[in-house]
């Protein structure tokens, strides 16, 4: 391992890796900072920049967005009650109110220090857990695979948000758009209508970009755009040690909460932060002031989601299951840039693996150096009209989506699916569940009919097998106890 | 009202904007299609590669471009589309404009013509230059069986039993792997890998018991001693595995391989292909490259021809191929 780290500080140290780095920290401050893009959004416009750098660039700069995009989140969620970032959802809860009582200042400097806490507590479980789970490498084969694949699927129960049967419908439409193309196994065209583009199936950019990227700005394009609040010059002090005092014990439960349930593939950061802000009202002795501004309620969701989202890269890099809307994205660029995460990916590019913690760490630490001179840039970026920002992510979309391979079949696809997500999202499918299905999809299909042909189609392949047998009932579980505890709701509730 | 307003001016504006940058997408992708032969390259050349990264197709076409890349002073941009035997990324290849910028590394176009699977006739497409003509061994995880008499006989005692491993579905792997099934009556089963990657940790997980591969790929494994090679297919003994024997010795008439070659549009500029086909020689010829190939057992036998003379052969391997997938089927 220590060489595995050195390795990756020798990558991390290269004058063209620190700058990528700090520019993809630039952006993902302002991108999580901005209310209508996520970081997700981001790594995605970004994805086909990505594709023209090498690998080691390729992962530092889209992990670090994904980092930094997950911390700024806080700032629009303190200030103007607008999570820039899904993550940052629970922070408004105490972030806003402790902002109007004339604290902004001092709520930014907790959810700073929290975040950057929290974010280098979850990198530290990455770097030792990811190995660990890595080395059962050479156990998997392609009923685990498979099994990954169908547990990576379940996970849209957590996707999708209490509406079990719209995840559900998403994840079968995002499966049945992998199935276009050319059958991996057989050669058998499906879906084509003889289209030439359509024989190497659909392109996942495209894909993504609609769905998320697109459907956000025409959704964003409806709403009012008068939140461009007057942002007074404020004070933020990260480092109050009255306040530290406070909350470190918060600071430390929620962190570790945070990576534990970022870990467990399919749960993101934005879990872990409502989980963790439940609890840190459950532990309080003042339960009641949670909501009105008090710091523990910032310190709590802000640490957790941090810590979380670096947990929610340990499934991805070990395991290659996503946890998240956003890793789900990291791991199609994976994918795109020929690596296939999993239990390979550690021995295969131990360099790789080892620049991603390392950079990770350095950004959660950073961040801490950088926030203070961004928050006051920020307040000037914020008076950009919407009407402005918007066609120029449009473009960016159009541009990055031309450039993967060169297809102006693939613009008309991102767009038909931009405004098919717009739809979807209103009609409130959940977009994360589409994604997870045109993502999973081949892999599980591709992975299940070799599995098939090992054991001379005899399917119990996927059961005898220890691994492959455990993942396939965790997948059963993941699906069948939110049914049974709704189940038990209704029945409670009846009687 | 003003708030109205302001929607549909945005709405507007986006609209405006997506209609310009598709118009000029548009424009550029139908623009000068003919590429100007005297000052190839002026621009990056992509090279479509239908397997995986790290198999022996992506290191040929990575290591022969590296090192013309230099000569010509050009960039090659290399570009994996994994599937069907390199149909998949054929056929991406096709799509792009034939002005010479779009070059594909192949290495079962015969097969797959053959089979079917690929649509675009040698009127389509041209070979530049077949580079390597490789060497397929089957190969064991060390210590499973000791011989290629042993895994046979084994296989014939127990239909279906022994998994054998290669990359693709009705490409040349998988030909070769049902000949020799065919050949020897030892009844495998066949599964078809994803990439070399994959094919070969499963075969050092036990996932697979046998693996068609060449020992270029797996020589790291072989000199730890993880595998093992228990049969080539060629004509004579190799001089750097004396103790392994060859289909021929068998009596088995297994020999055909892997040949790896650099394709491209059949209407490209005739000069741009001979240029082309001149530097792949030069490349081969650098000590850069034997180097690579020594170490990687590719000189196991001559892999040059040059185009005019490896488009013949491969029309002569298609038919072949047609007889034996019609047999196979």
């Amino acid at each position: 391992m220590i060489e595995g780290i050195l390795l990756g500080l020798d990558n991390l140290l290269q004058p063209i890796h620190l700058l990528i780095l700090l520019v993809a920290m630039m952006i993902g401050l302002l991108g999580g900072a901005l209310p209508g893009i996520s970081g997700t959004m981001l790594v995605i416009i970004l994805l086909p920049v990505s594709y023209g750098l090498d690998t080691i660039s390729a992962f530092i700069l889209l992990t670090t967005i994904y980092a930094s995009s997950v911390f700024s989140g806080l700032i629009s969620a303190i200030l103007f009650r607008t999570p820039g970032t899904p993550e940052a959802v629970a922070t408004v809860l105490d972030g806003y109110p402790m902002a109007q009582k004339g604290k902004p200042g001092q709520a930014l400097g907790i959810g700073i220090l929290s975040s950057a806490t929290g974010g280098i507590i979850g990198t530290l479980f990455l770097i030792f857990l990811t190995p660990l789970l890595a080395a059962f490498a050479l156990k998997f084969s392609s009923p685990e695979y498979f099994a990954l694949a169908v547990l990576g699927l379940t996970v849209v129960v957590s996707l999708s948000g209490g509406d079990l049967i719209k995840g559900f419908i998403g994840v079968g439409l995002g499966l049945f758009v992998a199935t276009f193309g050319m059958d991996p196994l057989t050669g058998v065209e499906r879906f084509t209508f003889g289209r030439l583009e359509l024989i190497g199936g659909i392109d996942l950019i495209p894909v993504l970009i609609g769905l998320f990227a697109i459907s956000e700005v025409l959704r964003k394009s409806k709403e009012d755009h008068t939140i461009q609040q007057k942002m007074d010059k404020i004070k933020t002090k990260i480092f109050d040690r009255e306040i530290f005092k406070r909350i470190r014990v918060t600071i430390g439960r929620s962190s570790l909460l945070g990576v534990a349930i970022g870990i467990l593939p399919g749960v993101g950061a934005t879990t872990a932060a409502m989980v963790s802000y439940s609890e840190a009202t459950r532990w309080s002795k003042n339960p009641k002031e949670f909501g009105t501004g008090v710091p523990e309620g910032i310190a709590a969701p802000e640490s957790a989601n941090n810590a979380g989202a670096m947990g929610a890269m340990v499934p991805l890099l070990s395991l290659g299951i996503p946890g998240s809307a956003t890793t789900a994205v990291i791991l199609g660029a994976f994918v795109l840039h020929g690596l296939q995460p999993g239990p390979m990916l550690m021995s295969d590019s131990p360099d790789l693996v080892y620049t991603i913690f390392l950079s990770l760490l350095f950004v959660n630490v950073l961040i801490i150096l950088f926030s203070k001179p961004f928050i006051m840039a920020f307040s000037k970026i914020m008076k950009v009209p919407y009407s402005v920002l918007g066609p120029a992510i449009v473009i960016f979309c159009i541009i990055g989506t031309y450039a993967v391979r060169n297809s102006v079949f693939d613009i008309w696809i991102m767009l038909l699916f931009g405004v098919l997500g717009f739809y979807l999202d209103k009609m409130k499918f959940p977009l994360a569940a589409v994604i997870l299905g045109v993502v999973l999809g081949p892999i599980a299909e591709e992975e299940f009919r070799r599995g098939l042909q090992m054991a001379n189609g005899d399917l119990s392949i996927f059961f005898t097998r220890p691994i492959s047998a455990t993942l396939l009932g965790l997948a059963l579980l993941a699906l069948i106890l939110p049914l049974l505890n709704r189940f038990r709701k209704k029945t409670g509730a009846a009687s | 009202m003003t708030a109205k307003l302001k929607t549909r001016s945005f709405l507007m504006v986006v609209a405006t904007l997506v209609l310009l940058v598709t118009s000029a997408c548009a424009n550029s992708a139908g623009g000068s299609a003919n590429g100007d032969a005297e000052s190839y390259p002026d621009q990056e050349i992509q090279v479509y590669v239908g397997h995986g990264p790290g198999g022996g197709t992506d290191t040929f076409v990575r290591t022969i471009t590296d090192i013309m890349a230099d000569s010509m002073d050009a960039d090659f941009n290399i570009i994996n589309k994994e599937g069907g035997s390199g149909v998949i990324a054929m056929q991406t290849a096709m799509q792009e404009k034939s002005d010479g910028y779009t070059l594909v590394g192949d290495s079962a176009y015969a097969v797959t013509t053959a089979a079917g699977t690929n649509e675009y006739g040698l009127d389509e497409v041209k070979p530049i230059a077949r580079v390597q003509s490789d060497t397929y061994a089957l190969q064991v995880k060390n210590g499973s069986f000791e011989s290629i008499d042993e895994l046979v006989s084994y296989a014939k005692e127990n239909p279906g039993e022994v998994r054998l491993g290669a990359v693709g579905t009705m490409g040349i792997d998988e030909i070769t792997a049902r000949r020799f099934i065919k050949e020897t009556g030892a009844e495998m089963n066949y599964v078809p890998m994803e990439g070399a990657g994959q094919m070969h940790s499963d075969l050092l997980g036990g996932h697979i018991d046998v693996i068609l591969e060449e020992v270029g790929p797996t020589a790291s494994y072989i000199e730890e001693g993880e595998f093992q090679p228990l049969v080539f297919f060629a004509e004579e003994r190799l001089d750097d595995f004396p103790d392994v024997p060859t289909t021929i010795e068998n009596g088995w008439d297994l020999t055909d391989g892997v040949e790896r070659y650099l394709m491209i549009h059949a209407d490209a500029p005739q000069e741009i292909v001979d240029l082309l086909e001149e530097e792949a020689k030069k490349a081969m010829e650098t000590e850069k490259y034997q180097k690579y190939a020594a170490d990687a057992y590719l000189d196991l036998r001559d892999g040059w021809m040059g185009s005019e003379e490896f488009t013949e052969k491969l029309k002569q391997d298609i038919e072949k191929y047609e007889k034996i997938v019609e047999d196979i089927k």
